[in-house]
């Protein structure tokens, strides 16, 4: 009776218990790591790829416990290069643990080796795998891709905001183990296959990123400056072609890196744009008929009293058109042009060209810039604003408003990521292969609410009527399904992502290339091809000129507040210039931009940034494959053919 | 009756021997998968592995250089048109390269 009930008591009662207690010490469940996807330019070019990599790890609390220790300790110290007492001052902290990381991700073979050889005890430690990053391309793009830190977590850049993309997720699989723990089966039917992350498809092009940071590096060098940061926008789709900034670091070696150095200063370094923004005042005045083309303002031979405070121009011009005041970058001019437009349709010019709000790029930490309510204006805002002070942007924001002059009043957001590349289980780079689709509502939803923006009936009315006179001649949507429709739309650019057959990934989040209207095509090709090319030929930025290519551009120079003072200062700017070229057909539009440059007292954008800009332009354009418009000069440089 | 029993036996251990055989090819294909997925992580290791080095060796970083330096670059041969657009886009015409060939009215 008594074994009778021992027996129900053992295998009834207790069968749950005892069944577990078997499968905890016969099985084992071991994790498959999945592996993060690679981040590749628009060419196919690696910029972070992963490899498996070897870590050491030892269980403190046996180690502890056993006899001898201390030769042990020492062996290992000598193997992976560390210092045995400071090692064994690790293991006497960590006493209690049963884990404890020796090296991780041991690049070096011969480490590797090295520990193969001890012969450690299989109690004691041993060897795990673990993925390590690498970015084969080194401190190109460092601030666009990010790096992942020791854990494997995406810091900065693409890395931290497509995280959760990149990663994947790990499987599992249960192995069935002897009494002395040695794998006899493997469990696969109640395993789980990892779920390799998604490689992604970036628009950055790294030949074109490798001269925008060349020519950061020489304008550091020659100007001592702060910090800088330099954009290069595809002109019609808004694609991110280079995005660089200074100081930077190198991805794969994130342990020495200064805080400055983490900052991407294209998102977020906020700064006064100065003279770059008046081509936005100038355009909205014109398509409002606030102001005329050929009209002429009196520049009151440099001085001008607006209330009760005084402007000054660099220089003492007496009356100048419109074009003038552009080409000579006059600010007396340009607060005349404010005092006919008035602070209401300055802001919503500022609003309406996208400043004051993220740009959304697929990039964390971008800032919005600073565009203060309406309500906080007064009358200093009328002559500050038409002359770039008063309003701060990034240069993204502000390279992303110039697509608008250059895409016929269409202001295209910028985009980074072009598409995924799935890499199912067992079936790395596998490539899913689907045409890029881009819905119809979203661009239409935007250019909805930025005619609603502009509200007044009067204006919607003369919008709907210009739509229809697009409409009528046959103006092309840059971005939307007319570019699936007719491929004769598409740009070199877009042709190149065809070839690739990139999937864009309904759940990613990418910025949507959504485009809105801001003003008329014919105020912005005056401005792109009359204005800004005369700004090249006899202005301010006479430095970026070319022979083979018509450019167009503003520079920017602009006071930053002394901190001391709170006022501004007439020793601390910010130097910039905006561009791009061809003129008339715009394929790229570059931005560069000079935080506090120090050398020799020279600070006007048309200096510094300007011959920068150039060079960048110069390059980009024959790395995109855009001939030249004209024969080159004998004396001009013989330059480089598209790079593939 | 022996003759029975003798079937009998003979077929259960016909059965067993069968039923071995069969779990031991089971073992074997077993083997062979996890020998395959094992190669093939592997492989997938080593395509890793060559890839990066290769993507090393080829970064514009160091490869830009010596090209601009034999002057392997030049301008793109053909010049585009000058003069007022008639499409955004710009197709690529016969040798490869980029040039507007549409002229465009606004």
């Amino acid at each position: 009776m008594l074994l009778g009930g021992r027996l129900v008591q053992l295998q009834w009662f207790s069968r749950h218990r005892f069944s577990n207690q078997v499968e905890q010490q016969s099985t084992f469940v071991e994790e498959l790591p999945a592996r993060p996807g690679e981040i590749l330019d628009r060419d196919g070019r690696v910029l972070a790829t992963t490899i498996a990599s070897k870590s050491f790890f030892i269980v403190p609390s046996r180690l502890t416990q056993t006899p001898g220790q201390w030769p042990l300790v020492c062996k290992l110290a000598e193997a992976v290069g560390q210092d045995a007492d400071q090692l064994q001052a690790r293991i006497a902290e960590q006493s209690e643990k049963h884990f404890l990381w020796v090296r991780r991700r041991i690049v070096d073979s011969d480490v590797v080796d090295r520990l193969s050889e001890l012969k450690w005890p299989r109690d004691l430690g041993g060897f795990r795998d673990e993925f390590m990053r690498q970015y084969p391309q080194g401190h190109l793009a460092a601030h666009v891709i990010g790096g992942r830190d020791i854990d494997g977590v995406g810091r900065g850049g693409v890395e931290q905001h497509l995280n959760e993309h990149l990663t994947g997720k790990p499987g599992h699989r249960r192995l069935v183990l002897d009494s002395r723990r040695r794998v006899i089966d493997m469990q696969s039917d109640v395993g789980e296959a990892p779920q390799h992350g998604k490689s992604i498809t970036l628009s950055l092009d790294m030949v074109i990123q490798l001269h925008v940071e060349e020519e950061l590096d020489k304008l550091m060098e020659k100007w001592r400056a702060k910090h800088s940061a330099s954009i290069v926008l595809d002109a019609k789709t808004g694609e991110v072609l280079a995005m660089a900034s200074r100081p930077t670091y190198d991805p794969n070696d994130l342990t020495h890196v200064s805080e400055e150095a983490w900052k991407n200063q294209t998102i977020a370094a906020m700064y006064e744009p100065g003279s770059t923004f008046k081509p936005f005042v100038v355009g909205w005045g014109i398509d409002h008929g606030m102001i005329r083309r050929d009209e002429s303002f009196n520049c009151e031979n440099g001085t001008y009293f607006m209330g009760r405070r005084e402007l000054h121009d660099h220089h003492k011009y007496g009356v100048l058109n419109v074009t003038d005041i552009l080409v000579k970058s006059s600010n007396i001019g340009m607060a005349k042009i404010g005092e006919r437009i008035g602070n209401a349709e300055l802001y919503q010019a500022a609003f309406t060209f996208g400043f004051g709000r993220q740009t959304g790029i697929e990039l964390p930490g971008e800032l919005a810039g600073r565009l203060h309510p309406l309500k906080r204006w007064t009358s200093y805002s009328t002559g500050s604003i038409p002359m770039g002070q008063e309003i701060a942007v990034t240069p993204l924001q502000l390279a992303a408003a110039y697509t608008a002059l250059t895409n016929s009043g269409k202001l295209v957001t910028p985009r980074l990521v072009r598409g995924t590349r799935t890499a199912p289980s067992g079936r790395p780079w596998a490539e899913k292969i689907e045409r890029n689709r881009r819905t119809a509502e979203k661009d239409a939803w935007f250019r909805n609410i930025s005619l609603q923006i502009r509200n007044p009936a009067s204006r919607r009315e003369e919008r709907d009527v210009d739509e229809e006179r697009d409409d009528r001649e046959g103006f092309p949507d840059l971005i939307g399904p007319e570019q699936d429709q007719g491929r004769d739309n598409e740009s070199p650019v877009d042709r190149r992502s065809d070839e690739e057959l990139i999937r864009v990934d309904d759940e990613m989040p990418m910025s949507s290339a959504v485009v809105s209207r801001t003003i008329r095509p014919d105020v912005t090709k005056w401005l792109v091809e009359s204005v800004m090319t005369e700004v090249i030929k006899r202005g301010t930025a006479k430095k970026a000129r070319l022979d083979d290519y018509t450019v167009f551009g503003k520079t920017g120079t602009a006071q930053k507040r002394d901190p001391a003072t709170g006022k501004y200062s007439n020793r601390l700017h910010v130097s910039s210039f905006v561009g791009g070229a061809p003129a008339a057909n715009p394929r790229v539009i570059v931005l560069v931009m000079v935080d506090e440059p120090a050398t020799s007292g020279e600070h006007f954008g048309g200096d510094i940034a300007a011959p920068s800009a150039r060079e960048i332009i110069h390059k980009s354009l024959i790395q995109l494959g855009v001939p030249p418009e004209q024969k080159p000069a004998k004396s001009a440089r013989v330059e480089t053919a598209p790079l593939r | 009756m022996y003759f029975r029993f003798g079937a009998a036996i003979v077929l259960v251990v016909a059965i067993s021997v069968v039923g071995v055989a069969l779990e031991k090819q089971s073992l074997s294909y077993r083997r062979q998968i996890a020998h395959q997925r094992y190669r093939m992580d592997a492989l997938v290791e080593q395509y890793a592995q060559l890839r990066l080095k290769a993507q090393r060796l080829g970064a514009p970083l160091k490869t830009i250089k010596s090209l601009e330096a034999n002057g392997d670059f030049k301008l793109p041969k053909r010049a585009a048109q000058v003069g007022p657009r008639t499409s955004l886009a710009i197709p690529r015409i016969a040798d490869g390269n980029y040039g507007a060939s549409r002229i465009s009215e606004y």
